[in-house]
């Protein structure tokens, strides 16, 4: 091993300890292990999906903060998909461009993705609407020099958080042989898409190597916005501008952007040694939290500079509040620590008299 | 008893055996999950979720393969997976600081050359921290982070790379004393 090497190494093993106790955490887990760990690989999907249920409705902290957002009006439906063996044209996995749907929109797509010897594509044809049909069009292909077996393969619509709100199985992507270049296609039609708002639709797949590994895979997330109804979101810019300092760290929301599709947090946070992470949250002022989608930022000049996004507000929401914790900084020994300061602004969302 | 009996004996359901196992890995595992999670709780969670699911797929596992590649394999990806679900939490780059703090003690120096090397490591955005910290921290050779992370071993070596260059800038030269290994994957 190099010099660098044995620095890097012995800098990493040096580095934070792990401040939990490994007997507690062993408890945790063992208060879930069956009495045997389970034999065979026949039905692994439906013991994953089984003690992803327990997670979701057991998770403690912030797992469970977010587990009890299913969405008023969401169903959850075992079976319904209507999977056809029908071909899907147009799958960029297999090399044809993709082509607009029928609404002549770009269909979402989640890229093509490659993961432990095989890809995957999910296309949504058509456009989303409340409570109507929305078809998927999925692919699956080996990857060049593998060979693959798939057990069996859903298909799960997600929220941009991670619950699960709909899930079929693929009977096409059951019992697969998947060599080098061969590909199988399938349909899916989720019966009722429901609530307006985002999502993420997949592929899950369980697969055994050539070594007779089992593994569960999820593949190629396609993004899906279902549209409010005209009216039923507020929309216009409305500026803040006003900084608020906490320790080391100021952060300025500069406006809120409210869209159609999306609310958006324009900010920029300065401040000496800034690191690890932030949190951004957009709530009413009953302290309900909105959905959030995502931060992007840059850092230009010592400071960072970006913009969070959540769903759109509601047109009824007269008020939101702002707010920002978790702020990581390093310490002088180089370790980040989260400040314990929460940054708030709390903005009207109506004009001034 | 070594780790193969272990592995065998949980295979057979032995509860003890599987108890074991999680305590051989658990410290390195949870460090881990943090290096890709940034937050304790979530690592704790992501290794809580890996450790099910490893010991369900347990009886497939093949002893004559090594098991850490196998483990962390699932413990990346559950760090992964629960990282995303709370991406609320968003990951920055480290700033530069205003000032290091001066020593002219030569262990002090040391220690904070180590400090600068680990605050560079974690700064690194994630595509690269986690290859860097599963061949340094965890001891997996290249090959087998191209294992872990579904990854082609060319890509897994470019991204070791592009790591290294990214903590020189923040460290400094010495890094740069023996020119860049590309391996073998050992």
């Amino acid at each position: 091993m190099a010099d660098w090497e044995r620095e890097l190494t012995e800098a990493l093993q040096e580095g934070p300890r792990w401040p939990g106790d490994p007997d507690r955490l062993w408890q945790r887990i063992a208060a879930r292990l069956p009495a045997a760990p389970a034999a065979g690989t026949a039905g692994r999907l439906a013991e994953v999906q089984a003690r992803e249920g327990q997670v979701r409705g057991g998770g403690t902290g912030s797992l469970g903060a977010a587990s009890g957002r299913l969405r008023p009006g969401w169903r959850r439906v075992a079976a319904g998909a209507v999977a056809t063996a029908a071909a899907v044209a147009g799958l960029g996995l297999l090399g044809t461009a993709l082509r607009p749907g029928p609404g002549g929109l770009a269909p979402a797509t989640g890229e093509s993705t490659a993961s432990l010897g095989v890809r995957g594509e999910t296309r949504v044809l058509g456009e989303p609407r409340p409570g109507s049909p929305l078809r998927f069009a999925v692919a699956v292909a080996g990857e060049a020099g593998s060979r693959l077996q798939v057990q069996s393969g859903a298909l799960e619509v997600r929220t941009p958080l991670g619950d699960l709100v709909w899930e079929a199985p693929i009977p096409e992507f059951a019992s697969l042989d998947l060599g080098e270049a061969e590909s199988r296609r399938a349909e899916v039609v989720w019966p009722a898409a429901g609530s307006p708002g985002h999502y993420r639709a997949g592929i899950r797949l369980v697969t055994v190597d050539p070594r007779g590994r089992v593994e569960e895979v999820g593949l190629a997330p396609a993004e899906i916005f279902i549209p409010y109804p005209a009216g039923a979101v507020r929309l216009g810019q409305v500026p803040v501008a006003r900084p608020i300092t906490r320790g080391p760290v100021t952060a300025r929301v500069e406006r809120i952007t409210l869209g159609p599709d999306r609310a958006l947090v324009h900010f920029a946070l300065t401040g000496s040694g800034l690191a690890g992470g932030f949190q951004w949250s957009l709530l009413t002022p009953a302290g309900i939290p909105h959905p959030h989608l995502g931060t992007d930022y840059r850092q230009e000049e010592g400071r960072v500079v970006g913009v969070a996004a959540f769903e759109p507000v509601p047109a009824p929401i007269r008020t939101l509040v702002v707010r920002l914790g978790r702020v990581g900084v390093a310490q002088d020994g180089g370790e980040v620590t989260e400040l314990p300061y929460v940054w708030e602004w709390e903005v009207p969302l109506d004009p001034g008299p | 008893m070594n780790e193969v009996e272990l592995i065998r004996r949980a295979q057979a359901g032995d509860r003890q055996s599987c108890a074991e196992l999680f305590r051989r890995h658990a410290e390195q595992a949870v460090r881990t999950a943090y290096a890709v999670t940034r937050d304790w709780e979530t690592a704790e969670d992501a290794v809580q979720e890996a450790f099910l699911r490893a010991f369900a797929a347990l009886p497939s596992f093949r002893t004559d393969q090594p098991f850490r590649p196998w483990l962390y394999r699932i413990v990346v990806r559950e760090a992964l997976r629960l990282a995303r679900r709370r991406q609320r939490l968003v990951p920055v780059a480290q700033l530069p600081r205003e000032t290091e703090m001066p020593s002219v003690e030569s262990e002090a120096l040391e220690n904070l050359r180590r400090r600068q090397i680990r605050a560079a490591v974690y700064a690194l955005e994630e595509r690269l921290r986690i290859p860097i910290i599963l061949r340094y921290f965890v001891g997996l050779t290249e090959a087998e982070v191209a294992q872990v992370l579904g990854l082609r071993l060319s890509t897994v070596k470019s991204r070791l790379h592009e790591a290294r260059r990214a903590i020189e800038r923040q460290v400094g030269p010495e890094m740069r004393d023996v020119p860049w290994q590309t391996g073998s994957g050992n």
